[in-house]
């Protein structure tokens, strides 16, 4: 393994290292990362022409383009300053951290090819394969979000992957973990989330997702990457910054002062009646009996990503903390239970009513929160209000 | 993956298929239902190992022995994701099974996601889509991860399932559900996917199956009529003289029933040959065949009324004379769209559309209300 190059790219902070390596130091590199990395373990079958016209090519010996890696961990070392040889320790160190960003496909290949010829028991032919060379580009980054750009941008290959798998793939390591006393957990039922604070790793990664996008839809898988819009709204987003933290953090705050408000207030049978003596009888069970409960759901947080990310477009607002201010002066009318029982209300109307309730009640909850979060609007910082305007809003676009 | 002994092997190959480019679909190979996953897993061993899976959304509780049930798909793109609804026979009152939206096999948000009677129907509703063979099934491209859920294969925008449980069926004598057709017709299950004219219309959590009169029951242009005619884009006109031919159908019946019953008299009855020529004129004559279709073999007001007033509109709209007797009002229209279909002026057309919605719905409600036309 050699470095032949190193240019610091300073459009996104970050060292992009340009190695020269065997095909067996690599396949070594790739082992650890398929093995370590469930997510990145995924392969899909390519034409069958192509694929073998790709193995045959390697066993000869071709030059395949340089496979583009990132070392995702959110060091602070000063990478410019340190020597050639360091940084081959500290990558070696690091394999198990690595991420391919373009060339999975291609990897696959690598390790098909070592199979069959290690099966066909051809050790001359063997080894030449494993002495002939490729290049490698290695971007040491210290933030994630920098590399995210990175890899939207280069990411042209034959399938592309979705914004969303590149974000699951970035932010896995703040999975089961404490992010400033909020906890992510992976995949469970929405009944075993019984604490404040407590979110799926999913539905933040969606939520984040629609920041992104401006959408609060979830995204279909097969539409391509070619997502001029989304790019450019990254590219004024402030790189030095934990994007995807902020947004976390933006909206535990929310739900933490929306709590607060409540005062321990919980859905029961008086609540039902309070229901049904304005003639509002709910089809089935509430969409959440308590604050946390009702926000914590994936509807609730892609409405705010997306209710946010236009807010940004339309210059409303600037960063998430200041966000983290505003929060602080919601306000309500009359009863907390009032407003709380009008959304939950809407919400039922919604799950009768649509064709598919997710997407609605998302589409809802977006309108919700770009009242709440509009100085121009009428229901700005008034919790009442932008349950009833943003109804209205969200029946508008329905009809 | 291990193989659990709750692993369901078929040992055939899908019918579904993968775009791998456009010159390159592949068929599914040979699947397994794995429980642990909640998914039927398919792979494919040439040249090397590919998986693809296909999930479950919903939760897997009981499994049920797909074999004892049968799926069916229904169209129409006008419903609700909760319009879920146990089925029902309506002459025996027994449940038969459940009609659901695709749509509800892919989230978890509708009322019944976990109710523990629909769920074992869904994932037989969810196996069968992709063991058998359906109408209607789209080609998705290859994803990178190789993960596909049931929407993928069928538009969830416009497909409705109904899972029916053979042990439950097997009490009904002959039973097909094209013997319902007309019936669901009528309440927007649709048997293909174009021209939806209505939204599912179902009251409360039921929906209870008429089944079409035994008369007519396996009446080639009835069972064509309801499903494919009528669903195609007609002019009004054609609409109504299909409609119309029902009647022709039916009072053929009346006829013979009642030549059957005047000849069974001859032997009793004192009567001169006067008498039995006046009583077969009667009988021959279509207004009098089409009255007593209306008055004596099938038995509901509401419709006939609501149509007889949409008649006598456009009658009066080209100062014809009104009638109170419903099916004197359909006759005079029937003979005013065939002989004098040019007198109605064009402004005056979607009354034409206002009555064949009505008279669809009283030819609907006709085929499953006949008594005493046997």
């Amino acid at each position: 393994m050699e470095i032949k190059s190193r240019i610091t790219d300073t459009r996104i902070n970050a060292e992009n290292i340009f190695i020269e390596l065997s095909y067996k130091e690599y396949i070594e590199i790739a082992r650890l990362i398929t093995l370590n990395n469930p997510l990145q373990r995924k392969r899909v079958k390519s034409s069958n022409t192509v694929y073998s016209l790709l193995r045959n090519d390697l066993k000869k010996g071709c030059l395949v383009p340089p496979i583009v890696l990132a070392l995702s961990n959110d060091n602070h070392q000063e990478l410019s300053e340190i020597s050639d040889e360091e940084i081959l320790n500290y990558l070696s160190e690091h394999k198990e951290n690595l991420i391919i960003l373009d060339g999975l496909q291609r990897t696959y290949t690598f390790l098909d090819v070592e199979l069959e010829l290690m099966n066909s028991k051809d050790e001359e032919q063997l080894q030449k394969f494993y002495n002939h060379k490729l290049r490698m580009e290695l971007y040491l980054g210290i933030n994630k979000f920098g590399i995210l750009y990175r890899m939207l941008t280069l990411n042209t290959g034959q399938t592309p992957m979705s914004i969303r798998h590149q974000l699951e793939i970035l932010y896995k390591d703040y999975l089961d973990q404490n992010i400033n006393g909020i906890n992510l957990v992976s995949e469970v039922d929405n009944d075993s989330i019984n604490e404040i604070r407590m979110y799926k790793f999913n539905d933040i990664i969606d939520g984040f997702n629609s920041y992104l996008e401006r959408n609060e839809l979830p995204i279909d898988r097969f539409e391509l990457l070619n997502n001029i819009k989304g790019l450019e709204k990254l590219s004024v987003e402030n790189h030095k910054k934990d994007l995807f933290k902020d947004f976390l953090i933006a909206y535990d705050t929310f739900i933490i002062k929306v709590q607060e408000l409540s005062d321990g207030w919980e859905f029961n049978q008086s609540s039902q009646e309070e229901l049904e003596v304005s003639s509002r009888k709910l089809d089935g069970q509430p969409f959440g009996r308590v604050v946390f409960k009702i926000f914590n759901k994936s509807q609730p947080i892609t409405g705010f990503g997306a209710a946010l990310g236009k807010l940004k477009d339309f210059n409303k607002i600037n960063d998430f903390e200041e966000w983290e201010s505003k929060i602080q002066n919601i306000t309500f009318n009359g009863e907390f239970e009032d407003w709380i029982l009008d959304l939950i209300w809407h919400l039922d109307k919604i799950k009768v009513n649509s064709k598919k309730i997710g997407n609605s009640q998302r589409l809802y909850f977006y309108w919700f929160f770009r009242e709440l979060f509009n100085e121009d609007s009428d229901s700005y910082l008034n919790l009442s209000e932008a349950v009833t305007n943003g109804y209205q809003r969200y029946r508008s676009q329905m009809e | 993956m291990a193989i659990k002994d709750t692993e369901v092997k078929w040992n055939k190959k899908m019918n579904l298929k993968l775009k791998v480019s456009d010159e390159n679909i592949v068929n599914l190979g040979e699947g397994a239902f794995f429980q642990e996953d909640s998914s039927i897993v398919f792979k494919e061993m040439n040249p090397i190992e590919y998986t693809y899976k296909i999930k479950h959304l919903l939760n897997v509780d009981k499994i049920h022995n797909e074999n004892d049930y049968m799926v069916f798909t229904f169209y129409n793109n006008s419903f609700a994701e909760n319009d879920i609804y146990q089925v029902y026979d309506h002459a025996s009152s027994t449940r038969i099974g459940w009609t659901f939206p695709l749509q509800s096999l892919l989230s978890n948000n509708h009322d019944y996601a976990h109710n523990e009677h629909f769920l074992p129907y869904a994932l037989v509703a969810f196996k069968k889509l992709i063991i058998e063979e359906f109408p209607n099934s789209l080609i998705p491209e290859v994803t990178l991860d190789g993960e596909y859920n049931l929407g993928d294969f069928y538009n969830a925008d416009e497909t409705i399932i109904m899972v029916l449980n053979k042990n439950q069926t097997r009490d009904i004598e002959n039973f097909s559900i094209i013997n319902y057709l007309p019936f669901l017709y009528g309440k927007g299950y649709y048997a293909d996917n174009y021209n939806y004219k209505s939204p599912i219309s179902c009251n409360g959590k039921r929906l209870n199956l008429k089944v079409t009169s035994e008369e007519i029951r396996n009446d080639e242009f009835i069972i064509q009529l309801f499903q494919k005619l009528l669903l195609q884009d007609n002019h009004h006109l054609v609409r109504f003289y299909l409609l119309y031919q029902v009647i022709e159908l039916l009072i053929e019946k009346v006829f013979k029933k009642e030549f059957s019953e005047m000849l069974d008299s001859l032997g009793t009855d004192e009567k001169t040959l006067f008498q039995i020529k006046e009583d077969l004129g009667n009988i021959a004559k279509e207004k009098k065949r089409i009255n007593k279709l209306f008055t004596v073999y099938t038995r509901k007001q509401d419709i006939k009324i609501r149509l007889m007033e949409s008649c006598n509109e456009i009658l009066r709209s080209i100062g014809r004379k009104q009638f109170t007797d419903p099916s004197e009002a359909l006759y005079n229209v029937r003979n005013l769209f065939v002989h004098e279909y040019r007198s109605i002026p064009m402004e005056n057309h979607y009354m034409i559309e206002s009555i064949n919605d009505l008279f669809e719905e009283l030819v609907i409600e006709m085929t499953n209300d006949l008594r005493n036309l046997k």
